[in-house]
Formats: C-alpha cells, sequence, structure tokens
C-alpha cells in the first residue's frame, strides 16, 4: 500500500508525538513513582469499620511533616475523623490517603489537587498529596453514588503552623 | 468501484426508517433530558412533581448515548449495505426486523423504569447500585437484537462476496462489517455482566457481586463502544463527503487500513477508563495505554486523507495558492457543512482524549466535568451532527421527498446555533472541570465552599448553551419531521464516492476476516488476562445491592 | 514583498494538507503539555 511522502511526514510526527507522551508519562510513572492510585489492598467492606486503621479516621503524624489520612466513606458521607468534617493539615505536609467505602462506589476527590481516585468496596485506594499552598479544599464525591451523592463532602484546611 | 444499485431496496428503505425513527425520538426525549439537566445544575431551577436529577440523567445517558447512537448506526448501515451490495435477501431483511423489534422492545423496557423512578443508576450502572431487573432485562434485549441485525448484514455481505469472487467487498459494506464485528466482539463483555452478574443478582439467585469485575468487564465494551458511534461517521466522511463535494476518495486502501486498525485498537484499552481505581496493577494500566495511544493513529490517517480529498478537490477546480482550495468547497451545501463542523470538533476532542487517556494525567481531569465537555465534543458534536447531515440526504432518498433549499438553509442554521450552544458548554465543563468541577452532580454549594462557588458561573454558562443545544434540537427534529412525511417529493441522491483513477487497486486481502478477528482475540488476552485473572482470584467477599437511588 | 505572495502550486499538491495536519498536531501538542504541566504543579 503506497502512502503519500506527507502522509509519512505527518504520520512520523503524529507517532513520535504518541511516543513522547508515552515516554513522559512512563518516566514519571515508573522512575519518579507518580502511579495513578493503584492499591492492591483488599477488606471486606461489611466489617471494614472495625478494622484498623479504618476504625479511627483522620489525621495521624507518622513523621517529620509528613501524616497519614484515613477516611471511610459511605452515602452519603465522608468519615474524616472529625464532627464537623474539617480536617486541618499543616501547610507543606505530606499526607498519605488511604481510603475506602462502606457500601458503593464513591469517588475520592480533593478539588484543585491531584488526589482524585475511585473507592470500591472490598477494596482500599491510596494515594499521596503534597500541600504547598495555604487555603480550603473541598472533599468531594465525583462518582454517582445515589440520591444524595451530591451532598457528599468535607473540607481539607491546610494552616501556615509556623 | 462497482455499483450494486443507486436506490436503496423499498422494502430495505422501511428497516432503514423504522430505525432512524427511533433515533430521533430517542433524540427528542434526551435532548430535553439535557436541557433539564443544564438548568438544574445553574442553581437556578429545580425540578418539579418528585423527577430526580439523576432520574433524568439516567434517560439523558440511556437514551442518547445507547438509543440514538445504536438505532441511527443501524439503519444507516443496513441501507448503506443496500445501496452499495444490492437489496437484502428476504431472510436478511427478516432478521433486521426481529433485531430492530427486540430492540424496541428492549429500549421501552428499559426507559420505562427510568421513568417510574426504579432505575436511577446511570447508563454505566455500576455494581453495587441495583436497579430494577427490568431495566437490565432491557438492556439485554437492545445488545441482542443488535448482534441479529449484525448477523444480518455478515450474512449480506457473505452473499456479496459469493456473488462477486476474487472482488474486494464495497467499502461502505467493508466498513459496515468491520463496525458490526467491532460491536459483536466488545458487547460480549456488557451482555457477560448483565447476564451472568446483575440479572442474577437483582433477583437474588446469588447473594453478592463482584464489583471490580463488573466494572472492567463494562469498559471493555465501553471504550470500542465510542469507535462504533465513530466509525459511522468516518465511513460518511470517507465515503459520501467527497461524492458530495464532487471530488474523490483519497484512498480506497487506506480507509480499509484504518478501519482495521480500529478494530485492532479499539478494543484492549478498556483500562484507560479505570486508570485510578483500585486493585489493577499500574503497569497493566500504563500496557493499556500504550495500546490506547495506537489507535490513534488510524484517526491521524483520516485527518490526512479528509484534507487531501479537500484539497485534491480544490486544485482540480483550479486553486493554486496554500489554502487557495478550502474557497472551493460547498460551504452552502448543509451536506457538507454539517459533517464538516463535526469534523472540527474533533480536533478538541481528540486533543482531549489523548489528554484523559494519559496514565497518572487522568488524575486532574477523571470524573470532573471535563469529561463531560470531552464527549459533547466528540459524540454530541462529531458523532451527531455527522449523523444529523447524512440523515438530510439518506431521510428524503428513502422517503422519496427531496431537501429543499429551504430545508438545506435551516439546516446550516441549526449547525450554527449547534456549534455556538456547544462551544458556551462544552467550553465551560472543560475549563470548570480543570478546577475540580464534578461530573454527574446535581447542583450543591459543597457545605459553603469558596471553590464550589467559583464554579456557579461555569454552571450558568453550561445552562446558556445547553439552551442553544436544545433549540438546536428542535430545530433538527422540525427538519426530520418535514424530511419523513412533508417534503416535496422526488428524488435526493445517495452519494457513494469513487476513488481517484490513479488510485491503486484495492488488495484483495483487506477481505481476510479470520485473520483479523484472530489478531484482536490475541490482543484482547494479551491485554486483559493477567490483571483479569488476578481480579476475580483476588477478590473481596461480593457486594449487596443498594437501591438509594433518585 | 510582493514577489511571495502569490506562490502558485501544482495540481496533486498536497502542501495545503500538511500545513493543515501539521496545525491540527500543533494543538494536540498544545494542549496536551498545558494540562501536563498543571498536573506537575498540583504533585
Ligand atoms: C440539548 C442538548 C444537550 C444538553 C443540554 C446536554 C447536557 C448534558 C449535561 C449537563 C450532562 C452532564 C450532567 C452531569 O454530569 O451531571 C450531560 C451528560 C451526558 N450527555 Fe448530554 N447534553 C445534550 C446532548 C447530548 C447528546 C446529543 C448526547 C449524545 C448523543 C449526549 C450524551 C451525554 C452523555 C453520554 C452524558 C453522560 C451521562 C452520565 O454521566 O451518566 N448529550 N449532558
Ligand atoms: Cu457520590
Ligand atoms: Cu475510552
Amino acid at each position: 500500500m503506497h502512502l503519500h511522502k506527507y502522509e509519512k511526514i505527518w504520520l512520523a510526527f503524529g507517532i513520535g508525538s504518541l511516543i513522547l507522551f508515552l515516554v513522559i508519562v512512563g518516566i514519571n510513572a515508573f522512575v519518579t513513582g507518580h502511579q495513578p492510585p493503584s492499591s492492591d489492598k483488599t477488606v471486606d467492606p461489611q466489617v471494614v469499620g472495625e478494622i484498623a486503621p479504618f476504625n479511627k479516621p483522620g489525621l495521624k503524624k507518622i513523621g517529620k511533616n509528613e501524616y497519614q489520612l484515613v477516611v471511610l466513606t459511605s452515602a452519603f458521607s465522608f468519615d474524616v475523623g472529625t464532627q464537623d468534617k474539617v480536617v486541618e493539615i499543616p501547610k507543606g505536609a505530606k499526607v498519605h490517603i488511604i481510603a475506602t467505602t462502606k457500601d458503593v462506589v464513591h469517588g475520592f476527590e480533593i478539588a484543585g489537587t491531584n488526589a482524585n481516585m475511585m473507592l470500591e468496596p472490598g477494596h482500599i485506594s491510596e494515594t499521596t498529596q503534597t500541600f504547598r499552598e495555604e487555603g480550603e479544599f473541598t472533599l468531594l464525591c465525583n462518582e454517582y453514588c445515589g440520591s444524595g451523592h451530591h451532598l457528599m463532602h468535607a473540607k481539607i484546611k491546610v494552616v501556615d503552623q509556623s | 468501484m462497482i455499483e450494486t444499485a443507486v436506490k436503496v431496496n423499498k422494502k430495505d428503505a422501511k428497516l432503514a426508517l423504522a430505525h432512524i425513527i427511533v433515533a430521533f425520538i430517542a433524540l427528542f426525549i434526551g435532548g430535553l433530558c439535557g436541557f433539564l439537566q443544564v438548568l438544574v445544575r445553574s442553581g437556578k431551577v429545580q425540578l418539579p412533581g418528585g423527577i430526580g436529577y439523576y432520574q433524568v440523567l439516567t434517560a439523558h445517558g440511556v437514551l442518547l448515548a445507547l438509543v440514538l447512537t445504536t438505532f441511527f448506526i443501524i439503519g444507516f448501515q443496513f441501507a448503506g449495505m443496500s445501496r452499495t451490495a444490492g437489496a437484502l435477501s428476504n431472510k436478511a431483511r427478516l432478521t433486521g426486523w426481529i433485531g430492530f423489534w427486540i430492540m424496541t422492545i428492549g429500549t421501552a423496557l428499559t426507559t420505562f423504569y427510568i421513568l417510574i423512578g426504579k432505575a436511577s443508576v446511570l447508563y454505566t450502572f455500576y455494581a453495587p447500585l441495583q436497579a430494577h431487573v427490568g431495566f437490565y432485562i432491557g438492556l439485554a434485549l437492545v445488545v441482542v437484537g443488535s448482534w441479529i441485525s449484525g448477523f444480518a448484514m455478515f450474512a449480506h455481505y457473505a452473499r456479496w462476496k459469493k456473488q462477486n469472487p476474487g472482488q474486494v467487498g464495497p467499502l461502505l459494506s467493508f466498513m459496515s462489517v468491520v463496525n458490526m464485528a467491532l460491536w459483536l466482539i466488545c458487547s460480549l463483555g456488557v451482555a457477560a455482566t448483565v447476564l451472568l452478574q446483575f440479572i442474577p443478582w437483582t433477583l437474588g439467585w446469588t447473594e453478592g457481586i463482584n464489583v471490580l469485575v463488573s466494572r472492567t468487564l463494562f469498559w471493555y465494551f465501553g471504550h470500542p463502544l465510542v469507535y462504533f458511534w465513530l466509525l459511522p461517521a468516518y465511513m460518511v466522511w470517507y465515503v459520501v463527503i467527497p461524492k458530495v463535494i464532487g471530488g474523490k476518495i483519497f484512498s480506497d486502501s487506506l480507509a480499509r487500513m484504518s478501519f482495521i486498525l480500529f478494530l485492532f485498537f479499539s478494543i484492549p484499552v478498556g483500562f484507560h477508563h479505570q486508570l485510578t481505581e483500585p486493585g489493577i496493577s499500574p503497569t497493566w494500566k500504563y500496557i493499556q495505554v500504550v495500546l490506547t495511544l495506537m489507535v490513534v493513529i488510524p484517526s491521524l490517517m483520516t485527518a490526512f486523507s479528509m484534507f487531501a480529498t479537500f484539497e485534491r478537490f480544490g486544485r482540480s477546480k483550479g486553486a493554486t495558492s496554500l489554502f487557495g482550495w478550502l474557497k472551493f468547497l460547498p460551504w452552502n451545501d448543509a451536506r457538507f457543512l454539517v459533517p464538516f463542523i463535526g469534523m472540527v470538533a474533533f480536533i478538541p476532542g481528540g486533543a482531549g482524549g489523548l489528554i484523559n487517556a494519559s496514565h497518572q494525567l487522568n488524575q486532574v481531569i477523571h470524573n470532573t466535568i471535563w469529561v463531560t465537555g470531552h464527549f459533547h465534543l466528540t459524540i454530541a458534536t462529531t458523532v451527531v451532527l455527522t449523523f444529523f447531515g447524512a440523515a438530510y440526504w439518506l431521510v428524503p432518498h428513502l422517503t422519496g421527498r427531496t431537501f429543499t433549499k429551504q430545508l438545506n438553509q435551516l439546516a446550516i442554521v441549526q449547525a450554527v446555533v449547534w456549534s455556538v450552544g456547544m462551544t458556551i458548554m462544552s467550553g465551560a465543563m472543560h475549563w470548570v472541570g480543570l478546577y475540580g468541577a464534578p461530573r454527574r452532580s446535581s447542583f450543591s454549594d459543597y457545605g459553603g465552599s469558596a471553590q464550589a462557588a467559583d464554579w456557579i458561573p461555569y454552571q450558568i454558562a453550561q445552562a446558556v448553551g445547553g439552551s442553544m443545544l436544545f433549540l438546536g434540537i428542535i430545530l433538527v427534529l422540525y427538519i426530520i419531521v418535514q424530511l419523513l412525511w412533508f417534503a416535496p417529493k422526488g428524488e435526493e441522491e445517495f452519494p457513494i464516492g469513487e476513488a481517484e483513477e490513479t488510485a491503486e487497486k484495492t488488495p484483495l486481502f483487506f477481505d481476510k476476516w479470520w485473520l483479523w478477528i484472530t489478531i484482536v482475540v490475541v490482543l484482547i488476552l494479551l491485554a486483559y488476562s493477567i490483571p483479569f485473572t488476578h481480579m476475580i482470584q483476588e477478590a473481596p467477599p461480593g457486594s449487596p445491592g443498594y437501591n438509594r437511588l433518585c | 514583498m510582493e514577489k511571495d505572495k502569490e506562490k502558485t502550486y501544482k495540481k496533486d499538491s498536497l502542501k495545503g494538507t500538511l500545513f493543515s495536519v501539521l496545525a491540527v498536531g500543533g494543538f494536540i501538542l498544545l494542549s496536551w503539555f498545558t494540562v501536563w504541566s498543571l498536573f506537575l504543579s498540583r504533585i
């Protein structure tokens, strides 16, 4: 089959761009460690509320400016360990988020950050996010989970403690 | 190319029209739902009488993404095959009618359960949300009906091949067969999850459902689904548009080549919809990302072919400057202009798709309203405008009427209204999606969140654009009703392009169907067997059903 | 100034096509890198 000379140029340019994209995201994923959230841990969703760490949702300090945030969701709320559903995080903290759901599929998104992942019953989801900027971020559910889906939210307050 | 029939056989025309009529009814109801959605999301309007936002959104997704598309495509392909490979045999036609009625009954059943509020699970029906079993049975019937029609098309193509030994099948028929093969192979996944997982679970025969497996089977189907929508648009671009402008098909072989590449690479890529999900190794996700970007290549080829067709035509009319050929295109002909706008929309649509599929880059936009903005460009503009542009000659061709000057002008107005409305709606969706505004969500202030307050102006812009789109739907329906029943009687051409005389003969090997199918199966096994086995072996306890819907 | 204004192209030239598709490619690269930089800025 015959290709026009310009079509060859175009395909070379196009395929070259695709390879460039793949190399960039590949290096970022496999070398720098920014894989999309893909935790492989499982748990029984019926009793997950009694199993550590989900028996005590909330923020825990685990190192110098390093934290773990445990979140347990159910229709239609985020349990982040506080009554008012506000989590205060020190500016610059690196937060390891671990979350799952007791019932249906939910979405876990901290708007304006890269923390964006699916929560599925029986599976644990994990991601890491560093909060460099002060301010209030909305944690919301971005996967339809039933009639109260759009009412499902919490707040992340990044505060300067220095 | 061998022309078998200049006109679609009268009886085949009825079959095609039946499909097209259902498609446009779905467009009306689904479009009305879309209009309600943008109004609700603006925060200024509430739905009356206990109608749920998610009920409306389910109807919108099912009727537009599944019903409008499948019915139009099957109707168009039956007409196209009758036109290029000759009238259907009585048996094939009867099979087509059986397929049509099964699909129609299925659609009615599914729509009924959505309307009575028992199936507000959205068109993706993710477990463990649980709808009434009638919703799933209806969907299964739609799929099974489409298979039956697909078999009628395969049989028709095989008959043509038998009658014309040693010749390559007519291009439009060849493409229809590729599309139905793609559809058959991919919809096995959705049929499997509906028949083996959802229906037994909803009836209480099984206790729990494996959520990750059901989602994986859904997206094994869900991505090729979008190519099932897109390929008929490409058929119009490759085969019909050259004739409409008075030019030639740039290359018959390249067109077939790109369709075969779509068949190969559009299926083993479903993980790019599951990039942020647990339970799937990031390496397997990346492998499917690589395969996903391969499927861009035939679209690159298509872009070149389209421009080349246009340039060749303009130059044959005497264009001499670099872009002078553009002037010679028939901008006043809706049969050209409307699909052309669809082509233009595919540029940002394709660019957005590449972003969506780029592994961790998906985290920026996953489940934000950016995604909704993206597919309103690809399907609700590229595909839908191409279908509208095709309906403007196809419907009168089938009804024995004509697409008059006035209707042509109205069709141009329609396309302009659509383009402006979509630019506003989709543009606002893309932009605010990058700030994190979620999709599939009724209006909410997220507890007085300052971020969510910033999203509201964009939601109002969406309502403005969306209202224009609804006006566009009224206009296109008016035109279609005219073409079906009122436009003056006459003959409207079914345009089929021919390859350039200088083009080389299309090689026969394109009809090596078993080879293509084998390659497809190998690619699917490569991409899925290991991660899918892992999902089953390492499965957590199954989930019971939940139905706090509305 | 005047002399390069009206360069003419032969009947079978596909220069316009080449420039058109390259413009499409440029648009794709631009969009992709814009969102990629947004991703990096949010890491
Ligand atoms: C009047 C014209 C239209 C308007 C105003 C409109 C508006 C909308 C809006 C606002 C949403 C998002 C709702 C949300 O996520 O909360 C949506 C979703 C959707 N639209 Fe449209 N749309 C229109 C036409 C179309 C067409 C013609 C198609 C396809 C052929 C289409 C396919 C879809 C699909 C598949 C969804 C996703 C549903 C889901 O997430 O479950 N729309 N539409
Ligand atoms: Cu939700
Ligand atoms: Cu996809």
